[in-house]
């Protein structure tokens, strides 16, 4: 069996395996995954004898004999989440996505810039489908016990977020399931067809037809996002990474991140899997500070009045009363990070290697190495202990305060002031916006009521008439359902009520922003008493 | 109001600055034996006899000088390596990044900024790159960021090999790049992670049937920006949970550590000063008292530290400190009252 048959068999067991835990989980839940289906559609659609695959995957309505007797049965089972844990992994690739487009920003500034963003607006416009999120990406992993385990996070292209099908898998194109299918057999052909030969002294790699036959119609952004991110997760999930999405991120410099899209974007995620999050990353913050990764899910209470209504009527939101306000749309869930020991030890590496670069400054003196090495040190890091048996002790002693942590960049008073003059420009718009969103319902219900005036007025003059005529013994002039019937004009103005989402979202905005500065304000105060305690003594 | 430089501050720039003074001396330093003295890897041919005496070496304008890696791409590697089927004893896949292009005299040095896992297959004879899945990821990841190109290629394991040497050919012939060979080792073989970096060039005499080639290796170093510095710090001091409840039911050793608001990162760092302010204190009471022996130079950095705050009137820092906290405490009850009217307002509009 050749060399790359065996890796495809290798990959497809390792699909397989995810797809026994999904289906697992999907029994628990009582709905039927169908994507083992179509992932054995994906290997058998180009079997030339090309190796053994499972039968078992190969065929798409066999009952996978899920082997459970290893895994704990309360695993199993679907709880409503209570924890989010991000791999380290999984953050630093948020941070570079973060960077990057921040850097294309920046640079692409005047010319790309402009047409990018107008035609991100003509596809969020066309397709109807589209939202306009921002900077974003995918979060991939699974739920476990309450706890979202999220192991990788890809980034999102563009400014549009991609389309869901109805089971959650992204879309590769607008023409959903159909399209999808052959988009998954056509990498998949290309992949194992793909010959390679080789000698001795040399590889030759000889590639099939290159075109990889995606869906012609990429023309919008959504369309785009969708293309690019399935193929990736295809890419992903030959090779035995986790696919299924569990989560949407965003990047919010400054936690600017409360918009109607993204609303809407998370409540389309809850749709397709009820087991997702959202989770803001702030970069902005985790330069001066401590990391800032909040998750949220959306709230019992935005999930019935998303649901219910797309346009948050009166009649909708008077049953939520006393309990919508902006803040409370999501509801924010802890966030852990998690290192697996393999990572720990790389950090050690790390700081040991910050460390040798001091070391050989400090160990001139070799009284030092036992005076300080013996003198009190408190313990902050438990990981390096691995790399630092081998070292000097003064090495592990500067590893331990040069390093890595603490960072002390964090004591940088400057910084804190564009900060805080960066989130009040940002308040006195939020605000400003929040006064016109007012104004305008105003102006509504103002002509709500002269309409519903005018109204009223008219089904009276309707119902004199009637009891003219009818005192006059003719037959009755408007039946009893005219006159209740509401005029045309009324039925426009109560279609063309604003937004109540929009006012939320402004509301929600403006407290983040209170917050934050709130919270910017315990830090600050301590560095400045600090300073002046230097500067004392 | 000037930006009140601490007395740590000012310590940890020293250190800073002593760190880059270090690393240039190396990287001197290891220009200078790879010209003297190769520590080269040879290949399966038995080129080794021609290492001593046959030195085409082609360095010079072209070849890279040093690489800066980002430790996103530490962790992705390491990721990878921990998702590998059981059979396979390593994983590969492609760098991303930049290159400083210094197309004159001189090394260029290669900026890595990201990486995506690539299905090799080998075994003892063969091995061979899916060079579909390659071409596909890299347009994936060219049209999520264009800045970034194909630098180079990684692998785990500890050394390099006859196969590492085909692979690193194979990159060299399909793009038209010098490839940088990273080399992680995610066995711990030697009791630490070893992360290493390699060019390579031929050995033995030039154009014959026989030439070989040699992996140098290429100083590499971690580059952080202030994000990920902090990112880093805050996963390093990750302790050991003690219920381990990952998926698999294996009882493993993973650390996670929750996310702390920035009062308790605070106060870690200044915890952490404090430790060594008292460590600085105890070394100079004893060195008074004569227990320890003095060192000069450590005195002279310590006094250099010390003096390095600056010195202000104590009448005009009065006056300065007060505007600052007063400008802070403004702004402060600005952002609740803000937050009282709109709670209010909200509650109202529920009502209407």
């Amino acid at each position: 069996m050749s060399g790359f048959a065996r890796a495809a068999a290798a990959a497809a067991f390792a699909a397989h395996e995810e797809s026994e835990r999904q289906a697992e989980e999907s029994r628990i839940k009582g709905t039927y995954n169908s994507q083992p289906a179509s992932l054995a559609r994906k290997m058998g659609g180009d079997n030339n004898s090309k190796g053994k695959v499972p039968d078992a995957v190969l065929d798409p309505n066999a009952d996978f004999a899920v082997d459970v007797a290893g895994i704990d049965a309360a695993k199993l089972e679907t709880r409503p989440l209570e924890r989010v844990q991000l791999d380290a992994a999984a953050v630093l690739a948020m941070s570079k996505h973060a960077r990057d487009a921040a850097l294309a920003s920046a640079s692409a500034s005047a010319s790309a810039s402009a047409s990018a963003s107008s035609s991100s607006g003509s596809g969020s416009g066309s397709g109807g489908a589209g939202l306009v999120i921002g900077t974003h990406g995918y979060l991939l992993g699974l739920d476990v016990c309450g706890v979202l385990e999220a192991t990788n996070a890809i980034a999102g292209l563009g400014p549009t977020m991609a389309l869901l099908g109805d089971d959650g898998r992204l879309l590769a194109s607008a023409a959903a399931s159909t399209a999808g299918t052959a988009n998954g057999a056509a990498p998949a052909a290309a992949a194992a067809a793909t010959t390679t030969t080789t000698t001795t002294a040399t590889t030759t790699t000889t590639t099939t037809a290159p075109a990889l036959a995606s869906a012609a119609a990429a023309s919008s952004s959504a369309d785009r996002t969708g293309d690019h991110a399935a193929r990736h997760l295809d890419c992903l999930a030959r090779l035995g990474y986790d696919t299924h999405v569990a989560g949407l991120y965003v990047v919010a410099p400054l936690g600017g991140f409360w918009s109607q899209a993204l609303v809407e974007a998370v409540h389309r995620l809850h749709r397709a899997n009820a087991q997702s999050v959202l989770v803001v990353y702030d970069p902005v913050r985790t330069a001066h500070a401590a990391p800032s990764l909040r998750a949220f899910v959306l709230s019992p209470q935005a999930r019935a009045l998303l649901d219910s209504n797309s346009k948050f009527s009166m009649d909708a939101l008077a049953l939520a009363r006393a309990h919508t306000t902006g803040a409370s749309l999501l509801v924010p869930l802890p966030v852990r990070i998690k290192n697996s020991a393999l990572v720990a030890a790389m950090l050690g590496a790390i700081d040991l290697r910050l460390a040798d670069a001091v070391s050989p400054v400090l160990a001139d003196a070799a009284a030092l190495s036992c005076s300080l090495s013996t003198a009190a040190i408190p313990s902050t890091t438990s990981s390096t202990s691995t790399a630092a048996t081998a070292t000097p002790p003064i090495a592990s002693f500067a590893a331990q305060y040069l390093g890595l942590s603490p960072n002390f960049d964090q004591f940088d008073l400057g910084a804190g002031e564009v900060y805080l003059e960066k989130h009040l420009e940002s308040l006195c718009d939020a605000i400003d916006d929040y006064g016109q969103e007012q104004w305008r319902w105003q102006g509504w219900n103002r002509s709500l009521q002269k309409e519903q005036q005018k109204a009223s007025l008219a089904a009276q003059k309707k119902r004199s008439e009637n009891a003219s005529r009818e005192a006059s013994g003719q037959p009755l002039l408007h039946a009893e359902t005219d006159i209740t019937a509401p005029p045309a004009s009324l039925t426009r103005v109560i279609a063309n009520e604003p937004n109540r989402l929009e006012t939320l979202v402004l509301a929600a905005q403006v407290d983040t922003w209170c917050k934050q500065i709130n919270a910017f304000a315990g830090p600050g105060l301590t560095k400045m008493y600090l300073a002046k305690a230097v500067s004392r003594g | 109001m000037a930006k009140q430089t601490q007395k740590e501050k000012e310590k940890e720039k020293e250190k800073e600055r002593e760190r880059e003074r270090e690393r240039e001396r190396e990287r001197e330093r290891a220009r200078e034996t790879d010209e003297q003295d190769q520590e080269q890897e040879q290949d399966g041919l038995g080129a080794a006899g021609f290492a001593a005496s046959f030195l085409a070496l082609q360095l010079g304008g072209g070849t890279i000088g040093s690489a800066q890696i980002d430790p996103g791409v530490h962790l992705a590697i390491l990721a990878h390596a921990l998702r590998r089927p059981d059979d396979l004893a390593r994983v590969m896949g492609a760098l991303l990044g930049s290159v400083s292009d210094e197309t004159g005299a001189g090394d260029i040095d290669v900026d890595v900024r990201a990486c995506f896992p690539l299905s090799i297959t080998e075994n003892d004879e063969e091995v061979s790159v899916d060079s579909e899945h390659l071409s596909q990821m890299l347009l994936l990841h060219l049209q999520q960021n264009p800045k970034d190109s194909l630098v180079g290629w990684y692998s785990t394991g500890n050394k390099v090999d006859a196969n590492s040497a085909l692979i690193h050919e194979y990159f060299a012939s399909e793009f038209p790049i010098v490839p940088l060979h990273l080399l992680v080792d995610a066995d711990l073989k030697d009791s630490r992670m070893a992360v290493k970096a390699f060019v390579t060039s031929e050995a033995g005499v030039p154009s014959s049937e026989f030439a070989g080639t040699m992996f140098l290796p290429v100083p590499c170093t971690v580059k952080m920006n202030e994000a990920e510095r902090s990112v880093l710090d805050l996963i390093s001091s990750a302790k050991p949970s003690v219920i381990e409840e990952s998926a698999g039911g294996f009882v493993g050793s993973s650390n996670s550590i929750g996310i702390l608001s920035d009062m308790d990162n605070l106060e870690r760092a200044i915890v952490a000063v404090q430790g060594m302010i008292e460590n600085i204190q105890e070394w100079v009471s004893g060195v008074k008292s004569g227990e320890i022996p003095a060192n000069d130079s450590i005195g002279r950095y310590l006094l250099d530290t010390v003096s390095s705050v600056p010195l202000i009137a104590a009448s005009d820092f009065e006056k300065m400190f007060n505007n600052h906290m007063q400008d802070l405490l403004m702004v402060v009850y600005l952002s609740n009252l803000t937050r009282t009217q709109l709670a209010i307002a909200q509650r109202l509009q529920n009502l209407v």
